[in-house]
């Protein structure tokens, strides 16, 4: 049984990113923690339970929410939206906290006094936890917590969360949160014209006599321009009146509102800390100094970037390989485990091709997102990942990214479903939109099997290098496409408002926590196969039965097997010997049979249907049902194709499935494989988007379909246009 | 609904506006003053929010190997601006 919920407590913590929220939430919950998200976006709602200790109530515990970091209570990005919701108490989904927790870098103790100001006049009892006083030690800053506490008017509680410093203080202070005095909002001094008109509007707020609250909600309708708690009063036509004449008295007295307000809170604040803080002048540059000296220079920075980049690409391209295939291969191993004694028929397709195919599916993506993750939450916790935005920025903001997009779309060329996760790392809602949407025009390793065939079929004349320039073509084209959609992106949402900013703080480098990290890894792993799983399984089973049905009649099948049995019987006379001479016919019979069914099933008939629209591609109905099966995964085009010409599928060798290619002809005789259908569908697979577990994992992360959709629209129209200038262009040129 | 906030009024400070230098102008090391802020109302909001008000002092400490963005030090912390965005903040000349 959970030991009893303390009443009314529900503790938010609330602090500027990088002011160590997470750790202090770790060392207050320890492992009694869950992640979910807010309804309807991609913010992560984080809450856990805190256990108290002592007091007379050992069995007291509080529940503790972990808000998104936030520079201020007027938000901008959907996070701070999030963050200022609830601590304003307007989320339905989320009950209005009974006390808060404000984390404070005490090295950084100017910019986090500022959201302090504002949580102070949220009117809820307020503790602070000071954090990081080694690092600030470390730098000749001496913070007086004592003295601090007397000047904000809340108890201040110095903690090292990395290190469980000061949690049991905390945790004795929070039992008794619901009895703390509120806090006392400090007067900042504002000129006497605006005082006058913050009056003016308090008056119109207020029937009674103008309260301390009336003039707080009076500023805040004059300075703040997102107020959903205050929306209401501004469509009252008194209210409305009196902000429009209290405006004209600003700017007769010459005074910016915002400007004026958050100055005036900076001047408190530096009053406060020349009265709290102790420094000695430093002469050494800090040691975050020295390292980004190094890490940020104009060559060796770079050169580390690339290193690290290069160590990230290879483990989530190289390292993850073998643990893909041996997952694959233990899925697939059970599978066959399962159904080995089972008769043949629909049930033993289904649980082999469709549901551990479907799991297989689903897992073999693990590997990489784990890695990735793991990668990404060591450069984000150590400060480094910031660093790379600001190397990368540059790049990436001339077709409207944001610097954090390099590692998204640099993960895309392993999978751009662990990439597209990445994304997460970028705060500005359009930049983020614009990374999801490019990141699938990277070459993926799903390609790489599909280019390998194409090439190696069409291309065998010539030489490795043309065969390579052909592949960097690839590469290259996709990322000309990103480059050029992104860009095209910028333009087209530029009137609903600038792009994002880039106001990026650069944290102080740190260690990384081991537990810190490897929560994030299990969490996204996890996350991934509960939410984005069940999606890629159900599709992916769906696409076993249409390659599955409808059944084609047993007389088509034994017609096809005894067709093939006497080919391949003349083909062996022809070549003399084997011993195996029955294996090999029974063999042709049932690769026979595998060809006549897919060409019956539903799979195969799509693959007539659009024939005449992919035909000004140069595509027959054959590839037509080899790009239907690359939807569940683009490498399964091969297998598909390997089934389509009669090779079985689980041919290791891809040489007989190039050279059946190139012998495949038309009914007039003339060959139905060109190199310039490989080019035209080269360019088809680098840049349609055929990958149902992407889509899934777009809906998942915009939060809808709408995106998807727009995407698997755009990227295929794209596709189809490009592909048909190739082959249409290239025909009438002779090739 | 919601109300702009007020504009930035025509004539205010106007005399350090003109002597003002952009902030993205600054040399490498070198340090400056604050003297306006302006920009879209968003970003001007948000820059002010981090501690950039007039009458503070910054220092440029490098550009990126890129050319852009920029990082600065205000208040004992270090900040990465675009040069477009640094340009909106104007330094006592």
């Amino acid at each position: 049984m959970n030991p009893p919920l303390v009443r009314h407590h529900t503790i938010a913590l609330a602090g500027n990113p990088n002011a160590g929220k997470t750790t202090l939430f770790n060392a207050l919950t320890g492992l009694r923690q869950k992640v979910a998200n807010y309804p309807g976006i991609t913010v992560e709602k984080k809450s856990g339970w805190c256990l108290l200790a002592g007091r007379g109530q050992p069995d007291a515990r509080v529940e503790i929410i972990d808000l998104p970091g936030t520079y201020s209570l007027v938000p901008d990005s959907p996070d701070e939206a999030v963050t200022m919701s609830v601590l304003r108490g307007l989320r339905p989904d989320t009950p209005a906290p009974g006390a808060l927790i404000a984390v404070v870098d005490a090295s950084n103790l100017a910019r986090n006094l500022f959201l302090v100001s504002q949580l102070i006049e949220l009117n809820r009892p307020l503790l602070l936890a000071l954090n990081m006083s080694d690092i600030a030690t470390r730098r000749g800053l001496r913070v007086d917590a004592a003295a601090l506490s007397l000047e904000l008017g809340v108890p201040v509680v110095p903690v090292i969360g990395h290190r469980s410093q000061g949690i049991a203080e905390l945790k004795i202070l929070l039992a008794d949160s619901a009895t703390l005095a509120l806090p006392t909002p400090p007067a900042w001094i504002l000129p006497p014209a605006f005082e006058a008109a913050i009056t003016k509007v308090a008056a119109s707020v207020t029937a009674s006599a103008i309260s301390r609250s009336a003039r707080l909600t009076a500023r805040r309708l004059l300075t703040e321009d997102v107020t959903p708690d205050l929306d209401h009063l501004r469509r009252v036509p008194a209210i409305a009146a009196a902000l429009t004449a209290a405006y004209a008295d600003l700017v007769a007295a010459g005074i910016d509102a915002v400007q004026t307000e958050i100055t005036a809170r900076y001047a408190w604040i530096d009053g406060v800390i020349a009265r709290c803080v102790q420094s000695q002048p430093q002469t050494r540059r800090t040691l975050s100094e020295r390292i980004d000296g190094i890490l940020l220079h104009r060559v060796i920075g770079l050169v580390i970037f690339a290193m690290v980049m290069a160590a990230l690409f290879t483990s989530i391209f190289w390292l993850a390989g073998p643990l893909m295939t041996a997952l694959q291969d233990a899925v697939t191993g059970l599978g066959t485990l399962v159904t080995g004694r089972m008769a043949d028929g629909p049930l033993k397709a289904l649980l082999a091709d469709g549901v551990f195919a479907g799991v297989g599916a689903v897992v073999v993506f693990v590997p990489q997102i784990a890695l990735l993750f793991l990668f990404l939450a060591i450069l984000e916790d150590s400060g480094y990942l910031a660093r790379a935005a600001f190397l990368m920025d540059r790049l990436l903001a001339r077709v409207g990214l944001h610097g954090k997009s390099f590692i998204p779309l640099l993960s895309s060329f392993a999978c751009a479903i662990p990439g597209i996760m990445a994304t997460r790392t970028i705060d500005s809602p359009r930049e983020r939109l614009a990374t999801i949407l490019v990141a699938p025009f990277m070459s993926c390793s799903a390609r790489l099997p599909v280019y390998g065939l194409l090439i190696g079929a069409f291309f065998a004349q010539y030489g490795a290098l043309v065969k390579g320039l052909i592949m960097l073509g690839c590469y290259v084209l996709g990322i000309v496409a990103a480059a050029a959609t992104a860009w095209a992106f910028k333009l087209a949402t530029r009137r609903h408002g600038r792009a994002a900013a880039f106001i990026l703080e650069l944290p102080t480098y740190k260690w990384p926590q081991a537990s810190l990290v490897l929560r994030q890894v299990w969490s996204n792993a996890t996350k991934f196969l509960t939410k984005a799983g069940t999606t890629i399984f159900c599709l992916s089973v769906l696409l076993w039965a249409l390659a599955y049905y409808p059944r084609a009649p047993q007389e088509r099948l034994d017609a096809a097997a005894a067709h093939a049995h006497t080919a391949a019987a003349a083909q062996l006379i022809a070549d003399e010997v084997p011993t195996d001479r029955e294996v090999r016919l029974n063999s042709a019979g049932d690769r026979a049979q595998g060809q006549e069914q897919l060409a019956y099933s539903i799979a195969g008939r799509i693959g007539h249907t659009i024939e005449p629209v992919i035909a000004p591609l140069g595509f027959d109905w054959k590839i037509g049902v080899g790009l239907v099966g690359a939807f569940a995964a683009r490498e399964v085009f091969n297998s598909t194709l390997s089934i389509i010409y009669a090779l079985g599928s689980e041919a290791e060798d891809v040489t007989p499935l190039e050279d059946a290619i190139r012998a495949d002809r038309r009914a007039d005789g003339t060959p139905v494989w060109r190199p310039l259908v490989a080019v035209s569908l080269l360019v088809w697979f680098v840049l349609a988007m055929q990958c149902i577990s992407t889509t899934a994992v777009v809906r998942r992360e915009t939060g809808g379909w709408t995106w998807p959709l727009v995407q698997i629209a755009f990227m295929n129209v794209v596709a189809y246009i490009a592909c048909f200038a190739v082959f249409q262009l290239g025909s009438r040129l002779g090739y | 609904m919601s109300v702009e906030p007020a504009p930035f009024p025509p004539g205010l400070l106007s005399a350090f506006v003109a002597r003002a230098n952009p902030m993205s102008t600054l040399a490498l090391g070198a340090s400056g003053v604050i003297a306006t802020v302006g920009g879209a109302p968003r970003l001007r909001r948000r820059l002010l929010e981090m501690g950039l008000v007039p009458g503070v002092s910054v220092t440029l400490v490098r550009r990126a190997p890129l050319g852009d963005p920029l990082e600065f030090t205000v208040r004992g912390y270090h900040l990465s601006l675009r040069a477009a965005e640094a340009a909106v903040i104007g330094l006592l000349a």
